[in-house]
């Protein structure tokens, strides 16, 4: 590798050939701040927030585009580098709503920072803005202009992880907003409800639906009975919000936190992610008997599933009936429990916390016919978790581990646990399966092949003689390709896990947010933080297949009887349906 | 004053001997003292073998030699205001061929000090007819190329030729198509750029109405010297004379096989295709143009890299304006020596402007560089109509600069107008005279700047508006000291701050109005007032009352019953309060009794 | 396919016919139909034109033609006859150029008040 020899802020450095001015100098600690840069997308040169000072040239040179060349001098901090970024950033504040203190991203905004970090003392309010848009008539996301910087990384984020575009730019100069096509409303257009815009966000632009104080009127309302089950990713990232390393495994402490806010029961969603896996088993040994529906392919991801009815409703078929875990769980609630317990299903209040966004538009789909209400009620991502507990005046760090609630639902496998990763679900289907078919014992629980980060991965399975290949993808970008084959019964597979979220729950639309101009971490390392927790889970527990999870078995023994009975399936089973792309009806 | 009236509009052609081409400037004094200026046109010539100084009168054609201060103040007074011929001073005898070199002179008067080479084909040849321009040397230059010159001669005589970028930019075009030429790719890509956005400007739109041909053959002749085989036209929808043109060109090119496959019996393929506009100033940008014909939002991209290493389609591209076109082919015919004779050393060639505002002759005219600014204003152009004076000129439109009387004598060339802090841009000339505000100039680009502001950089989105924002607090009167020094320091932040030409010349018309008329700045902030009669808001109508007749007329028709009094009483008064400045009272008035100050 | 030759030949032939050499037509008459000059209204004299030389068959090679760069004296008519001589009209309607084909196309008088070298009072506008 080449090496450049430089100048930066008078020091002589050396480069290696090909690296912008702005990796350059991040490799030799000088931070320059940045605000529409993101690492993966292609370079805007945009904001303008990263500019530096070259000699020889007469303009400033933005860090990002400029890749370092032979003999540069390079002023990062000079008087002419410094106020111009801040006359940037007076200008983006000019235009910007002054709610901070009301504001979702107070505190976790990445313009607050610059501006802290750039030491602007003063704002020009008496200024015209941008028309402002809000739209909040999704289910799971809200977006408000009135906040939008047009840094332009939630339309890289939706075009190039998801391949689906929604947010684009709208008009031109003073007047451009980002958004939907004719800046219709997201539950407009084929948005996915997967909330990766949001993660990508450096401010409060763009925003999951907050359900908070909904569940505080339930957790106040003397004659409801409210139940919370924490999503396995959740454990994993939870941490964060309270400053935590990332990845950090905050198990005993969330379950405490979550224990003195006063939830009647805290129980964890593994557990119905054992009961997913024994009737996705189920129905996967049913279609392979029959030959019919093949591939399988999972239905946990509610943003995968919105997905699939709006642009291929021609597969529906092949997806699994099987709801996702949260929503077996609150019917399982809302029904068995609440009989045993005595209780009136509707005054029994589910709510789920998931790193998941989208799951706010899913528990809205139905009411469920057998127990007549909804599975779960209320839907907090792990971010609300977080606001959640510190409201209570909780000091997390310092909490004592507890444990989840141990009466009926109380244990669950590390098959469970690992749902929260990308090719987790499929594992613990496989680990089942495999036992069930072979009727021996796995030697080796842990299936490398479809372990890993990257877009697509497969495998061969040898179930007593007769071969699958199974695969896991996530993104719809690469799921398209999967259904284009399905589509054109080209496709090689039996059994398929997609999961909208790169890497899987693990980084969720409803995860901690990081801010991504400050740490700049790849995508990779993150994920592999965030696994590394779920993982050790696993391995460290006792029962790590879902059908040898004895509370499961009670389960069916009492109540639902076997896998895929009628009792079964009313309560844990659901149907899908085409929904249109675009529901926009012009006077 | 009547006599004026009277007076019939005559030209006068002088062919002057070197020693008396002072007898131009007192000639042009005499008519002035005399106010025959507006009537009388005064062209000078020269001849390699001139041994006296003859003067022409036309249309009358009478001749005069000997010419001196004398005979110059008695023709004036007594040919042109009286109608009597010198008898004595008469030149009786002229011989044919200098009495043919008159008439052609006059007879191409309004060609005075032109040279074309772009437009030489406009107005001669039927634009939808192949043939005529075959017959005028068409296609007789990709045939030379293709025959006897290899694609690197080609672009050494491009270099050698010295010819620059006639769309604003002023870059080597010999230099840009060696660069991608270099740059490895099978696929490579000609684009030629019509979109031209700058308003006022239409020469490149006269050259494809009026000879397509040429544009389509200097691309073939790019094409060749660089290895591409397809090539865009982007032309702005607002040109549909000109596309209809172009489609009809590029369709009878097809038929005669000089597009497609094995143009001329060669091995070079070459096709056009033609690409709309959508009504965006930003894509006459060279990356923005490239996004918009890739079929994405028309923002520019950050360079480098440079279209000739990556353009449309990340492949290697040259863009080049409809008038660096235009020039191609009359290089390779001629030769790049014959080009270089005309104009200047670091601009050679020629430059069309379009002569636009307070002049008396609007339109297009051809001009090789070097000659002065003050030549094309007051020789070509005629001068300001009315009698009115000069104030200042905008060359480049937008993204350029004003230029006073002050630096007139100035040459044209690229590097000459970029120091008087203007630019050549593309042609764009518009004329002001002492009636223009030149803060209501500069808010006039401001705001068109701001319309067509494409969002994606800071300086540019928000700058740009809050500079607007700024100029219209001045017009109206709100201005002060402070927030001139704001506007100047955000000004030169948008300038070095901005992604994209656009943004970083978006400031020049408010810097270079400011540095040129700040006393009319500091007239219209300190002293509130426009003395150029423009900003409404700064104007007081008073009515004077030695003059009123206390008719009322003004009071009816006032349409905020600002004017009070009675009627053959009181003399009539405007209250500044609720006074719109609309001016139906100066109109009603039939005393001149109401004043704008 | 056209090859060199072939460009050659058809220069001959297309200067041969513009320059009314061995023609029927014995005036070639460009109107400016740029922009400038459609916005003036030159296209109601060019199907004039086109008319009268369908109706009464006149010797007249019609050609529309760019623009010269004097937009302001659009519509422009110039006038090339057998020898060669210019003739330029400024400001054409239709009325003047039925004088113009009258007068100057049949009887080859020349309109001198019409022309560009016409007497004018003054340029304003």
């Amino acid at each position: 590798m080449k090496m450049i020899n430089c100048e930066i802020n008078r020091k002589p450095i050396q480069v290696k050939e090909g690296l912008s001015i702005l990796e350059a100098c991040r490799e030799n600690h000088i931070n320059i701040p940045t605000l529409c840069h993101l690492e993966g997308c292609e370079v805007k040169g945009a904001c303008r927030i990263c500019v530096v000072e070259v000699e020889g040239k007469k303009n400033c040179i933005p860090s990002c585009v400029q890749k370092v060349e032979e003999g540069m001098k390079i002023l990062t901090h000079s008087k002419r580098a410094i106020s111009s970024r801040k006359m940037t950033l007076e200008l983006l504040l000019s235009n910007h709503s002054q709610d901070c203190l009301s504001c979702i991203r107070n505190q976790k905004c990445e313009l607050q920072r610059l501006a802290q970090e750039l030491n602007v003392r003063q704002v020009d309010q008496t200024k015209s803005k941008t028309e402002v848009h809000f739209d909040d008539l999704s289910n799971g996301l809200i977006r408000d202009t009135s906040k939008c910087i047009l840094c332009g990384r939630c339309v890289e984020t939706c075009k190039n992880v998801q391949g689906l575009g929604v947010l684009n730019f709208i008009d031109r100069g003073f007047n451009t907003k980002v958004g939907p096509v004719l800046n219709l409303s997201l539950s407009q257009v084929n948005c996915i409800q997967c909330g990766q815009c949001i993660l990508n966000c450096p401010v409060g632009a763009l925003s999951e639906k907050e359900e908070i104080h909904d569940v505080i009127q339930a957790l106040n309302d003397p004659y409801k009975h409210v139940i919370v089950q924490t999503a396995p990713a959740v454990r994993a990232s939870l941490g964060e919000e309270f400053g935590l390393p990332i990845g950090t495994r905050v198990t005993g402490k969330m379950v405490a936190a979550l224990k003195q806010v006063g939830f009647d029961r805290v129980y964890d969603t593994d557990f119905a992610a054992d009961l997913t896996i024994i009737e996705e088993g189920n129905e996967l040994l049913s279609r392979l008997s029959k030959q019919k529906d093949l591939p399988l392919i999972t239905s946990c991801s509610p943003g995968w599933i919105n997905y699939c009815e709006k642009e291929y409703p021609e597969i529906l078929n092949h997806l699994s009936t099987c709801k996702s875990p949260h929503m077996m769980f609150g019917a399982i609630l809302k029904s068995y429990y609440a009989q045993t317990k005595y209780l009136d299903p509707k005054d029994v209040v589910v709510v789920s916390i998931m790193p998941c966004t989208a799951k706010k538009d899913e528990k809205n789909r139905f009411v469920n016919s057998t127990t007549g209400v909804k599975d779960v009620d209320y839907v907090l991502t792990t971010r609300e978790c977080g606001q959640l507990i510190k409201l209570y005046g909780i000091d997390f760090n310092h909490l004592e581990d507890e444990e989840f609630d141990q009466d009926m639902f109380g244990t669950s496998s590390g098959a469970g646990v690992i749902f929260g990763v990308s090719g987790g679900v499929m594992e613990a289907a496989l680990r089942t399966v495999y036992e069930k078919v072979t009727q021996t014992t796995l030697q080796k629980l842990e299936f490398e092949a479809i372990r890993g980060f990257n877009t697509i991965r497969e495998a061969e399975i040898d179930l007593n003689g007769s071969k699958i290949k199974v695969a896991v993808v996530y993104s719809m970008k690469e799921a398209k390709k999967i259904c284009e084959d399905i589509k054109h019964q080209t496709s090689p597979y039996t059994f398929i896990e997609i999961m909208a979220c790169p890497g899987g729950c693990i980084n969720g639309g409803g995860q901690s947010i990081i801010d991504k101009s400050h740490k700049h971490i790849a995508l990779q390392d993150l994920l592999k933080l965030r696994a590394s927790t779920l993982y050790a889970e696993d391995s460290k527990n006792t029962i790590r297949k879902s059908h040898e999870n004895p509370l499961i078995q009670l389960l069916y023994q009492n109540f639902l009887l076997e896998a895929g009975s009628p009792l079964a399936h009313s309560l844990l089973h659901t149907h899908y349906h085409h929904r249109d792309k675009f529901n926009y009806y012009p006077e | 004053m009547e006599l004026k009236k009277r007076m019939k509009a005559r030209r006068i052609h002088l062919l002057l001997k070197e020693e008396d081409q002072s007898l131009v400037n007192q000639l042009k004094n005499v008519l002035k003292r005399n106010h025959c200026d507006q009537n009388v046109e005064v062209y000078c010539h020269s001849l390699k073998e001139c041994d006296k100084s003859i003067c022409a009168i036309y249309p009358d054609q009478i001749f005069y030699e000997n010419i001196n201060e004398n005979l110059i103040r008695l023709l004036v007074e007594i040919q042109l205001l009286k109608d009597n011929k010198l008898e004595q001073f008469e030149l009786k005898k002229i011989k044919s061929e200098l009495k043919d070199k008159f008439d052609q002179w006059d007879n191409d008067r309004f060609y005075y000090k032109q040279t074309r080479i772009v437009l030489r084909n406009s107005g001669r040849i039927n634009p939808e007819s192949i043939e005529e321009y075959i017959a005028y040397d068409g296609y007789q230059a990709i045939a030379k190329v293709l025959s006897t010159k290899t694609p690197q001669e080609v672009i050494d005589d491009i270099v050698a030729s010295g010819l620059r970028g006639r769309g604003g930019g002023g870059f080597s075009t010999g230099l840009k198509w060696q660069l991608a030429k270099t740059s490895e790719s099978k696929e490579k890509y000609v684009i030629c750029n019509a979109d031209e956005g700058d308003p006022g400007a239409f020469m490149d739109r006269s050259v494809l109405e009026g000879d397509p041909h040429s544009i389509i053959e200097a691309m073939m002749i790019a094409a060749y010297a660089i290895g591409a085989h397809h090539g865009y036209i982007y032309i702005r929808a607002e040109y549909p004379v000109a596309v209809e043109r172009l489609e009809i060109a590029i369709k009878q090119a097809k038929e005669y096989g000089l597009l497609g496959k094995n143009i001329l019996e060669h091995n070079f393929n070459f096709d056009i295709e033609i690409r709309l506009g959508a009504g965006a100033f930003v894509c006459g940008e060279e990356t923005a143009l490239i996004a918009s014909i890739e079929g994405k939002r028309g923002t520019p991209k950050p360079r480098p890299p440079y279209p000739s290493i990556s353009g449309v389609w990340g492949k290697p591209t040259i863009i080049n304006n409809v008038e660096t076109l235009a020039n191609i082919v009359p290089i390779i015919l001629k030769g790049h020596k014959w080009f270089r004779s005309i104009g200047t050393e670091t601009s050679p060639g020629t430059k069309v402007f379009a002569l636009g505002g307070k002049i008396k002759q609007t339109g297009l005219v051809e001009v090789g560089m070097g000659i002065t600014l003050k030549e094309v204003v007051y020789d070509i152009g005629k001068g300001c109509p009315n009698n009115k004076n000069f104030k200042a000129m905008q060359t480049g439109g937008p993204s350029g600069g004003c230029i006073t009387s002050a630096n007139l004598e100035t040459p044209i060339g690229f590097d000459e107008l970029v120091k008087l802090g203007s630019m050549m841009g593309s042609g764009g000339m518009i004329i002001l005279d002492e009636d223009n505000c030149m803060v209501d100039v500069a808010r006039f680009y401001m705001d068109f700047i701001v319309d067509e502001s494409c969002g994606k950089c800071t300086p540019c989105r928000i700058g740009t508006k809050r500079l607007l924002e700024m100029l219209n607090q001045i017009t109206e009167g709100h201005g002060t000291l402070e927030l001139l020094d704001e506007m100047e320091e955000l000004a030169n932040y948008i300038k070095e701050n901005s992604l994209c030409g656009l943004g970083q010349t978006a400031a020049n018309p408010f810097l270079s109005t400011y540095h040129n008329f700040k006393d009319e700045y500091i007239r219209h902030v300190v002293d509130k007032k426009c003395d150029s009669k423009v900003c409404k808001a700064l104007l007081d109508y008073t009515i004077k009352v030695d003059l009123c007749k206390k008719c009322g007329i003004c009071a009816r028709g006032c349409p905020t019953y600002a004017i009070t009094g009675t009627v053959g009483k009181d003399p009539f008064v405007i209250d500044p309060e609720l006074c719109i400045r609309c001016g139906a009272c100066v109109l009603n008035c039939k005393f001149d009794a109401i004043v704008r100050a | 396919m056209v090859n060199l030759e072939t460009l050659k030949r058809i220069q001959k032939e297309t200067l041969n016919q513009i320059n009314l050499i061995d023609t029927e037509e014995t005036h070639r008459i460009l109107i400016g139909m740029g922009t400038c000059g459609k916005a003036a209204g030159a296209q109601l004299i060019f199907d004039y034109l086109t008319e009268m030389k369908h109706e009464y068959q006149y010797p007249i090679q019609i050609c529309p033609t760019g623009c010269v760069g004097m937009c302001i004296l659009e519509p422009m008519v110039e006038v090339i006859d057998r020898n060669g001589q210019h003739t330029v009209y400024i400001n054409v309607d239709e009325q003047i150029m039925k004088e113009i084909l009258h007068q100057h196309i049949k009887q080859n008088i020349v309109l001198d008040q019409y022309t560009i070298n016409g007497v004018k009072e003054t340029y304003e506008s």
